[in-house]
């Protein structure tokens, strides 16, 4: 998957490096007179010179004005842009995220070097949470199982849900850096497909408390833990054009984030790797 | 005019994509912010922590089912993992003194030919079995480790100084019993603490009950049709004593005592009124003719003798060890069993509708009769034998008034058992979770726990008041450091325990101990199997 993902980003790139593809502007060829245009030429006097007159201020810089122009040429392309992107990344654990799958929100900043190449650096949040519940171990236990009813085996077998069990909050909030280069194919103005990879650096922070109502409960633990890896995703952009450098940027992506599992002091160690899918929204300028 | 065809054509294809994405960015955005809202769903898993702990001198062990590890948790309220090397605590038996903790131990093997095995889940159901092993744990850490004792042996029992353990199988609480190739029932294991040293001895099919003689030289094993006496210096059966003539009868012994000479053990026969007197020393048997089936019998040391009760009868007899023969004493209610307090001993009929409770003192003859206010439960003595309190539970009430009122509480009452009078008649709240009493200067003092109450109940036995000393959660069971602190279990899912010092009146709280390892994925910890 690295392998493919870097050769995406080489034929991105390459297209990308290869500068502004747009073509000149076509101007119009000069026309030869014409044979009647030369009969019907009038002689015109020639007026006496006129004294030297001092040019005008206001002709210096119109003067200067072209060779300005000449060392800068007017930006064909925007240079920055801010993207806000919602999404969800599995993380093929349930630990924190019933389902495996965790909710994004993201910030992502971007360093437009060329008009296809850009560098990106995104802050992603999630913040998950559930409801861990534990059974009651019954060996030995004293109390939870003198009610009678808990001891016929039929009761149990037909209601799963009267088994005891004690419950705790889990939370899991996760502070995502990602920085990297998108590489765009600019095919068509309409669709513009992507590719992109990034490095990862992931703050995690981990919550149970079983009492959530009182802050002063004993049972209560936050665990943090950093951990790092690498993106890669392709997705596409459909640019609305405000003017020659300002864009509004929605854009879809897929990818995958290869994190190194994230050890939370003596919790363990929670997955965090797994597919991911971001839908964002953007301006370019 | 062909690029201007180009333009008409891919326009609105162009906005229609834009559309698109857009509406799709927003719809799927709202899905995104929906995904992200914290509780939502709930995740199931084993229990976290056994709240059955065990209480020894250095600190209290208790299992992590979920995390299959074992913790040690100090009185400061501080905890640490012991190793295992890779085992999981199955269960645990503290060693009589509380100087140790035996820990039955399993570990997953994995028999698959598959490279790179590492996680639990790498291997199949089907290649997946279990390494077993007994360890002795001391001060936090395995001092021994044996895997000779068979993991199926549920039942243990220690001689006077703990110095040596026996394991066998006992059939009798029903548990299931795994049978991996073949299990032996007709051993017994006999473990050296100090060296870890196993001798697996034949003692006969099903033993149920294992009794070390005082001096140390003997164990006497029960077992179907049998009593068994093993030789402690030659691990091997001295003696057999068969309880009965034909092979086709079935003779079920059900408790064993040892005279304080040590010369002869008595044993009860399930369903017969018969005791049997074995002679250890002269390796002969009789047996006395009871008026009764006995539900409990006891040696009273001090005065030479035995008691005996019988659940169905209101009697109760007393054997003398010269010529085995009874005296009998009446009852105005049937006893079942039998507390030693002090000088005297306590006969009460637990679990039953009887509400009498006998303080019979045999040197002197003296039977004194307590009446609790409802059924007993559960009875409990102070270590100087001068007070007993009971538990009580409610019952259908055919009275009125006071009667009436406390028919419908659980309840304590006390015995005092120097003056026979009965200071305190309480009514408890809800169920009564444990017990523990506590004798200094003089004062008796009960502290108790009530089922979903979250505080600590601190009764003055002389006078019934009580005071209450707040918990953190509802407690589930008490127990106590031998020459320390209560230790009060709780209703906790990431673990909670109280420490309360009686002298300073102080608790120490140790909490969330049941998460260490809670999350990540299960290893293959070994991959042979020693055994």
């Amino acid at each position: 998957m690295i392998t493919l993902a870097l050769l995406l980003t080489t034929s991105f790139s390459t297209f990308a490096l290869a500068g502004d593809a747009e073509p000149a502007p076509a101007t119009a060829a000069p026309t030869a007179a014409s044979p009647a245009d030369a009969a019907l030429a009038i002689p015109v006097p020639t007026l006496p010179a006129a004294p030297p007159v001092a040019a005008p201020e206001a002709a210096a810089p119109e003067a200067a004005a072209p060779e300005a122009a000449a060392e800068a040429p007017p930006r064909s392309h925007p240079r920055f842009g801010l993207e806000v992107a919602v999404g969800a990344q599995g993380t093929g654990t349930s630990s924190f995220d019933p389902g495996g799958v965790r909710g994004t929100f993201g910030l992502t900043g971007r360093l437009q070097l060329t008009r296809a190449l850009a560098l990106d650096l995104g802050l992603t949040h999630s913040l998950n949470g559930g409801t861990r519940s534990f059974d009651v171990e019954s060996a030995d236990s004293a109390a939870y199982y003198e009610d009678e009813e808990y001891q016929d085996e039929e009761y149990y077998d037909d209601c799963y849900d009267c088994y005891p069990s004690l419950y705790a909050s889990t939370q899991m909030m996760t502070e995502r850096l990602d920085f990297g280069l998108r590489a765009e194919l600019p095919i068509w103005s309409a669709f513009r497909p992507y590719a992109k990879v990034a490095a990862i650096g992931a703050l995690s922070i981990a919550r149970l408390d079983e009492d959530t109502e009182d802050t002063e409960n004993p049972t209560q633990l936050s665990r943090a833990g950093f951990t790092g890896g690498g993106y890669f995703a392709a997705g596409f952009s459909t640019p609305i054009r405000l003017n020659d450098t300002m864009h509004i940027l929605p854009s879809v992506e897929a990818g995958y984030s290869a994190i190194a599992p994230v050890t939370l002091g003596d919790l363990g160690a929670i997955k965090q790797s797994g597919c991911t899918f971001r839908f964002s929204s953007g301006i370019t300028f | 005019m062909k690029k201007l065809t180009f333009r008409l054509t891919l326009a609105p294809i162009a906005g229609t994509a834009r559309a698109a994405t857009a509406f799709a960015a927003i719809g799927l955005a709202t899905t995104g912010f929906a995904a992200c809202t914290p509780d939502h769903g709930t995740v199931y898993g084993d229990a976290s922590w056994d709240p059955a702990v065990l209480a020894a001198k250095d600190g209290v062990y208790a299992r992590l089912p979920s995390a299959g590890k074992l913790i040690r948790v100090t009185t400061d309220g501080s905890y640490a993992e012991v190793d295992l090397g890779g085992a999981q605590p199955d269960t645990l038996t503290l060693v009589p003194g509380g100087d140790a903790v035996l820990v039955n131990a399993s570990w997953p093997v994995c028999e698959s030919t598959k490279p790179n095995l590492k996680f639990l889940s790498d291997c199949d159901e089907d290649d997946l079995t279990y390494g077993h092993e007994l360890s002795l744990v001391k001060d936090g850490a395995v001092v021994g480790t044996t895997t000779e004792v068979p993991y199926q042996f549920n039942a243990m029992a220690f001689n006077a100084d703990a110095s040596l353990a026996v394991a066998y199988l006992n059939f009798a609480d029903g548990a299931e019993i795994d049978v991996t190739g073949v299990l032996n029932l007709t051993e017994a294991a006999f473990m050296d603490l100090s060296t870890s040293e196993v001798h697996r001895v034949a003692v006969g099919f099903a033993p149920e009950n294992v009794l070390f003689t005082g001096d140390g030289q003997k164990a006497v094993v029960l077992s179907r049709s049998q009593v068994a006496v093993v030789d402690l210096a030659s691990w091997a059966v001295s003696v057999t004593y068969p309880l009965t003539l034909s092979a086709s009868d079935v003779v079920e012994p059900t408790d064993v005592e040892l005279t304080p000479d040590g010369t002869y053990a008595l044993v009860t026969i399930a369903n017969s009124p018969n005791l049997y007197v074995l002679d250890l020393v002269a390796e002969s048997i009789d047996i006395v003719e009871l008026d009764a089936v006995p539900s409990d019998l006891h040696v009273d040391a001090a005065n030479d003798r035995t008691i005996i009760v019988y659940g169905n009868s209101a009697t109760v007899d007393v054997l003398e060890h010269a010529y085995f023969e009874t005296s009998a004493w009446e009852l105005n209610e049937p006893a079942s069993a039998i507390v030693a307090a002090g000088t005297a001993n306590l006969l009460f009929n637990p679990g039953s509708s009887y509400h009498d409770v006998y303080s019979f003192d045999i040197a002197s003859g003296r039977l004194d009769e307590y009446r609790a206010e409802n059924p007993v439960d559960e009875m409990f003595v102070t270590e100087d034998g001068a007070v007993a309190i009971a538990t009580t539970r409610p019952e259908s009430s055919g009275g009125s008034g006071v009667s009436g009122f406390y028919d419908s509480y659980y309840g304590l009452n006390v015995f005092d058992l120097a003056t026979g009078h009965t200071p305190a008649a309480l009514a408890l709240e809800s169920a009564p979770v444990g017990v523990q009493l506590v004798s200094e200067g003089g004062v008796n003092t009960a502290f108790v726990l009530l089922d979903g109450v979250d505080q600590l109940q601190q009764v003055d036995l002389a006078t019934g008041s009580s005071t209450t000393l707040d918990l953190p959660a509802p407690p589930v069971g008490i127990t106590a450091i031998p020459d320390g602190p209560f230790v009060v279990s709780h209703s906790s899912a990431l673990g909670l325990l109280s420490f309360y010092d009686v002298a300073s009146g102080t608790f120490v709280t140790a909490s969330n101990f049941a998460t260490i390892g809670l999350y990540g994925e299960r290893e293959l910890p070994r991959q042979e199997v020693s055994q």
